[in-house]
């Protein structure tokens, strides 16, 4: 195990490394630079204000100065922002991501596991298929379609909560449902399937057959059982709701990292799109990581040493 | 002999090969696979609703030229902001009445509308028929989906046979790429592509296509795993048939029902990437319109006029419904052990 977990963390750092690589070179083939509205400019005022950014340099020399930096932690200097280092204007902002994504992910999971459960305890019944038709909405409809229509009812036209604004817990409670759908569509449907497949096998016939009651049944054998792989999908889950945490953010007006994203990309502000490129990369990397460490000791029959082949 | 029964004889009766053989015949005529899978399909009634709705949509959109009632460029500044208004039928939401001030005015006589003319789902800031605008929409988000799902299959499948194929030291090669591409958020390497190659429907469709086939590999390359070792594949190969026709004569045929399916559900994820690209503003350039910027034009103002809000957020959602529906329909009829 051990063993495994260092060779994850060797891959980890080569995964990361190509990212950056990749990044740092589209970035160079953008067209436009942040300077080209700044008509302005005298030429040798450029070539200050491009010697200031190490833009002089040829290509490869800039980039192992970015390599170099990045060791450091460091991210760079915004454009876009009197020269904020990335780093600063990424830690200053993920406060109010995590916390509506923490939010929404608990939320989804909790629900979505109450959802997946009943329908399969309640297989083939007008519950099964109301609580399968809830299911399937949270998957299909986008975050951002969701987040306008919480908006607009919610927020607009009741006045329960406020309509874009980041203050408060209240003011988090519509990014948060608008992001929960989505993981609670996929693990309600997840959770339906390994649940009906728990529920059809022996030991389950066992319990019963000792004169526990059905519901005895499922909270203490089923549910536990069908929860093991529930964890297999908390990474694609993450990525759900950082993608639909760039639009809900900005619906919103919280100001969190992926609204920061969608603005560096329209203002061209590359260190940033970089930084956080990088960085949410790492975020996935980490928890993809963590959730497979996480099964192998949850499900010792998992034996994750032997290369993952399939 | 004796004890035999006295039989008479015309009860007895001879028989005859032909007889016999029509005991072995089936009452029913036995079904391929694919008749199989499409009666499955058929019975289905969650899938046949879903089918009739997308099919009647894509129709919609490419009939959008002779259906849409106006052209949905075209301005006209004066007729601007026009609430709903279906003929002169009186039906709440659709009588050409909007709230001013908390009272209800008939927007169409205020802006001397003449009489027959009406716009069914109004019309935006720019006096833009939204139902044209909506069918075009539809249609232009539909052909992204469609053809970035067919690049990815044209990158997806083959790289995927190879990989599974040739094992070793290239499906090793092969699966890390395909590690290193998806650690990245797809959104984000779809946003950085279009920075790279400017916005424009051309770059979106490459965008999602060269995310989207990652699935799509990993699938196919399970799969080829598992065929390859069938005897039917050694047969060929060893009756000394190329890879390549192996490949398409062999594999591609037993690999169809994954690949339809997984198709099914790239489908709604393109549509999504589109609409969300769209959205944010990278997306498909004006004045043409999309499900994702009529969605983004109609928030900016759904204040006061929630009309141009709600027509492209309930097509956006009917579309990722019906889709998601139909690829699970498609599942269960394919491969009805499976219960997802």
């Amino acid at each position: 195990m051990t063993k495994y977990i260092l060779k994850r963390i060797l891959y980890l750092f080569i995964t990361l490394f190509i990212v950056a690589t990749i990044t740092f070179f589209l970035m160079k083939l953008l067209p436009g630079t942040p300077f080209s509205n700044q008509n302005r400019l005298a030429p040798e005022q450029l070539a200050l204000v491009k010697k200031q950014y190490g833009l002089d340099q040829p290509i490869w020399i800039q980039y192992l100065k970015y390599l170099d930096s990045l060791l450091h932690g460091n991210l760079g200097t915004s454009f876009q922002f009197n020269n904020e280092p990335v780093t600063e204007l990424i830690t200053s902002r993920l406060a109010p991501s995590m916390q509506i994504g923490a939010q929404a992910m608990i939320l989804g999971t909790i629900l979505g596991i109450l959802l997946g459960a009943v329908s399969a305890f309640k297989k083939d019944t007008w519950v099964d298929t109301t609580a399968t038709f809830f299911s399937i909405l949270g998957l299909s409809i986008p975050s951002f379609v969701l987040a306008i229509v919480l908006q607009f009812y919610l927020a607009l036209k009741w006045g329960i909560f406020p309509v874009a604004l980041w203050k408060n817990f209240q003011s988090s409670i519509l990014p948060t449902l608008a992001l929960a759908a989505l993981p609670l569509g996929n693990i309600a449907r997840f959770m339906r399937t390994e649940m009906v497949d728990v529920l059809s096998s022996d030991y389950i016939e066992l319990a019963k057959a000792k004169g526990n009651s059905s519901w005895q049944v499922v909270a203490k054998h089923a549910l536990r059982n069908s929860l093991i792989p529930i964890i297999t999908i908390i990474g694609p889950m993450a990525v759900g709701i950082m993608t639909g945490s760039m639009v809900v953010e900005n619906i919103f007006s919280i100001p969190g990292i992926g609204d920061q994203f969608v603005s560096s990309i329209i203002t061209n502000d590359y260190p940033t799109i970089m930084g956080l490129t990088i960085f949410y990369s790492f975020l996935l990397i980490i928890i993809y990581l963590v959730v497979d460490i996480l099964y192998g000791i949850v499900d010792p029959r998992i034996r994750l040493g032997n290369g993952g082949k399939e | 002999m004796e004890n035999l029964p006295n039989i008479s004889k015309d009860k007895l009766k001879l028989v005859t090969k032909t007889n016999d053989q029509d005991k072995e015949k089936l009452d029913t005529p036995s079904l391929t696979y694919m008749q199989d899978v499409r009666r499955r399909l058929f019975s289905n009634k969650v899938s046949m609703v879903t089918l009739t709705i997308l099919v009647i949509i894509i129709l919609i959109s490419i009939l959008a030229p002779l259906i849409a009632p106006h052209d949905p460029n075209a301005q006209q500044v004066t007729y601007a902001n026009l609430p709903p208004k279906l003929a002169q039928l009186n039906i709440p939401g659709f009588n050409g009445f909007q709230n001013q001030n908390g009272h209800m005015v008939d927007a169409y006589k205020q802006l001397n509308v003449p009489k027959g003319q009406y716009y069914i789902l109004g019309t935006d800031y720019l006096g833009r028929d939204l139902l044209s605008r909506i069918i075009y929409g539809t249609r232009l988000s539909l052909f992204v989906a469609f053809v970035a799902t067919l690049v990815d299959l044209i990158i997806g499948v083959p790289y995927g046979i190879i990989s599974g194929w040739r094992g070793g030291r290239v499906d090793a090669f092969m699966q890390r790429f395909i590690e290193i591409i998806s650690s990245v958020p797809n959104l984000i390497v779809v946003i950085l592509m279009i920075s790279v190659l400017q916005p424009g429907i051309t770059s979106i469709i490459l965008a999602i296509a060269v995310t989207e086939w990652v699935t799509m590999a990993r699938l196919v390359r399970a799969q080829t795993f598992q065929l390859k070792e069938q005897e039917y594949i050694l047969a060929a190969r060893t009756l000394g048939e190329s890879s390549f026709k192996i490949a398409m004569k062999h594999l591609i045929p037993n690999l169809s029902s994954t690949i339809i399916i997984q198709t099914m559900f790239t489908i709604p994820t393109a549509i999504f990437f589109e609409a969300f690209l769209s959205y944010i503003g990278i997306g498909v350039p004006a004045p043409n319109a999309s499900l994702g910027t009529l969605l983004s034009n109609g928030q900016l103002s759904f204040r006061f006029l929630p009309y141009q809000m709600w027509a492209p957020a309930i097509i956006l959602s009917i579309i990722m419904i019906c889709t998601n529906l139909l690829g699970d329909g498609l599942r269960d009829a394919f491969d009805p052990q499976s219960d997802h």
